[in-house]
């Protein structure tokens, strides 16, 4: 037993000591940056002054960040739950038509597995106000959007979050799906017998059963929307004005076109604790709970 | 009689709803090669043509003018570079999670979900003064570097579910007949793992291919990879839609291919190992 342990600590060290170095000792490296004055162009890294919280009270007075929290919000709540909503509709759909994945299944994941930066450049494309097809057909239905859909400051924000919606449904779907495949039949049967009709057997087992699949889905997708760059960049640069900026794309803008690397640590490392206490809260609401 | 009519109506509505379904989710990839494949003058007619004879040009111009196949290079050597970092520091990482209870492999389990979440932007900053510093940036060492946060976080992550479900039983037959720990783990467990590897390294590089934020910040002319070449075909003096639609199918097209050869490891992947597809 000893030999063994001696054994796993010896393979596992280079990883544990690599993963560290890459990635803990920077996280603190940028949290330390966040109480300095810091421009990466004017000031040379011993010059840096200490200013305490001076870069957060910053943050919080700033219009830009409640904006861009408000974004990141609404980006959040809309995204999550229409993909949820459709993406179990599709599961549902596919479980029983086909019982089990196929090339159906492979076929509808491709957009999650594309690269968001095509993604976000082929919506674009499509949004186009004089050759895109999305354009297009929302005319023929009637609805003239003015300066197109990612042009206009009330519709960007939805322009995006289309795509992503679009990008991510699928994948929604696929895991509710695998989650549906490994239910057991038991419950099911009872309740037939028992006489329930399929609405009250979806929100009385089905979503039950599911919970535990449900809130991986939730919480990959919390974690990538907040972190979605790609799409905004290339879409709409975060504009009209600040339209369809969230959070992740205001800290870019601060510290790689302005490089005032002190407030953006300190925009970062709200970023990084959005993630983490949304993570919690949703893993301590949905998993933790009983059946 | 009546019933079984029904029953052939309903699964016929059913088949045609997902045709429909999947013809949507397809409908803007499907879009953008039949964009990449018409020439500059039917790409703008509106209403869409449909018919029109398919010109290769796009994809011409996009390696002749534009040097694409310099960006795939990078794009690849980058994926490479990674994926190899995370695989001989992830495994044995992975394997240790597996067969041992000690008492902070939770913690380190968090930290290393934690690595996985993390925002790009978090991990950008500190590499970027880091690596102006040294005069690190613009080369490939800095993106395999950052890439390899993720792409090691995501191979422990994945490779710990596939060592777990090989029986400890196995390794326990080869040391009773004298294999050390070592030897047990490269010639038994690794073997028997090898398609839990093959789909690790696999989503490993489309993890690196697809990055667009680590590679926008930290690359530079030289290396520049296929996700920051494609963004830029979006020049403030006009757009190269065309060629644009022909460089993301050249993006996309591995990856399709990877996702239909790895059909069964598909959801296993894109959850890191979290959903048994």
């Amino acid at each position: 037993m000893k030999q063994n342990n001696k054994f796993f600590a010896l393979i596992s060290l280079p990883g544990i000591i690599y993963l560290l170095s890459i990635v803990l000792f920077p996280i603190i490296f940028t949290v330390y940056l966040s109480f300095h004055k810091y421009n990466f162009i004017e000031t040379p890294l011993s010059n840096i002054r200490w200013i305490g919280l001076g870069n957060y009270i910053t943050i919080f007075k700033d219009s830009t960040f409640w904006n861009s929290t408000l974004n990141t919000g609404i980006y959040l709540v809309v995204g999550v739950v229409v993909e949820l909503v459709i993406g179990l509709g599709i599961a549902l759909l596919i479980f029983r038509l086909f019982k089990n994945q196929n090339i159906v299944t492979s076929l509808i994941l491709l957009p999650s597995m594309m690269a968001p930066i095509v993604i976000g450049l082929v919506f674009r494309f499509m949004f186009n106000p004089q050759f895109g097809v999305f354009d297009f057909i929302l005319s023929k239905m009637g609805l003239v959007v003015a300066n197109s859909v990612l042009g206009n400051r009330s519709t960007a924000l939805l322009g995006i979050i289309f795509a992503d919606i679009w990008q991510w449904t699928p994948f929604i779907a696929i895991i509710i799906l695998s989650g549906l495949i490994a239910l057991p039949h038991e419950p099911f049967e009872a309740a037939r017998i028992d006489g329930a009709n399929g609405l009250e057997i979806l929100t009385n087992i089905t979503l039950p059963l599911l919970r535990p699949v449900l809130t991986v889905a939730i919480l990959i997708r919390i974690a990538d929307i907040v972190r979605e760059f790609d799409k905004i960049f290339v879409m709409t640069y975060g504009g009209p004005g600040a339209a369809s900026e969230v959070l992740n794309f205001t800290a870019y803008r601060i510290n790689y076109i302005n490089f005032d690397m002190g407030v953006g640590s300190a925009y970062v490392v709200v970023i990084f604790a959005i993630v983490i206490l949304l993570s919690v809260a949703v893993f301590k609401t949905f998993y933790v709970n009983e059946f | 009689m009546d019933h079984r009519r029904r029953k052939a109506i309903q699964k016929c509505l059913q088949v045609s709803v997902i045709a429909i379904v999947l013809l949507l989710f397809l409908f803007p990839i499907i879009w953008t090669f039949i964009t990449s494949i018409k020439d500059n003058v039917t790409a703008w007619s509106m209403p869409p043509r449909i018919f029109f004879s398919p010109s290769a040009s796009n994809y011409v111009e996009i390696f002749k003018e534009r040097g694409l196949h310099h960006n795939i290079k990078n794009s690849i050597i980058v994926a490479l570079g990674a994926t190899a970092i995370s695989l001989v520091l992830g495994t044995p990482l992975a394997y240790m999670f597996a067969r041992t209870r000690y008492r902070f492999n939770n913690f380190l389990f968090i930290f290393v979900f934690a690595s996985y979440i993390l925002p790009p932007i978090v991990l950008s900053i500190p590499l970027y003064v880091a690596a102006a510093r040294v005069g690190l940036l613009n080369t490939y060492l800095v993106v395999i570097l950052a890439h390899s946060s993720f792409c090691m976080a995501f191979t422990v992550w994945m490779l710990r579910g596939f060592f777990e479900e090989i029986p400890v039983e196995i390794e326990e037959c080869a040391k009773v007949d004298g294999c050390s720990n070592l030897m047990t783990l490269f010639k038994v467990t690794l073997p028997i793992a090898r398609p839990g590897l093959v789909a690790t390294v696999i989503f490993c590089i489309i993890l690196s291919w697809n990055d667009f934020m680590y590679a926008l910040v930290l690359t530079g002319m030289d290396t520049r990879t296929l996700p920051v070449a494609v963004g830029q075909f979006l020049t403030p003096h006009g757009m190269f839609w065309g060629q644009m639609c022909a460089a993301g199918i050249v993006a996309t097209a591995p990856v399709l291919v990877f996702s239909l050869f790895f059909q069964r490891y598909l959801i296993r992947g894109m959850t890191a190992g979290a959903v048994k597809g």
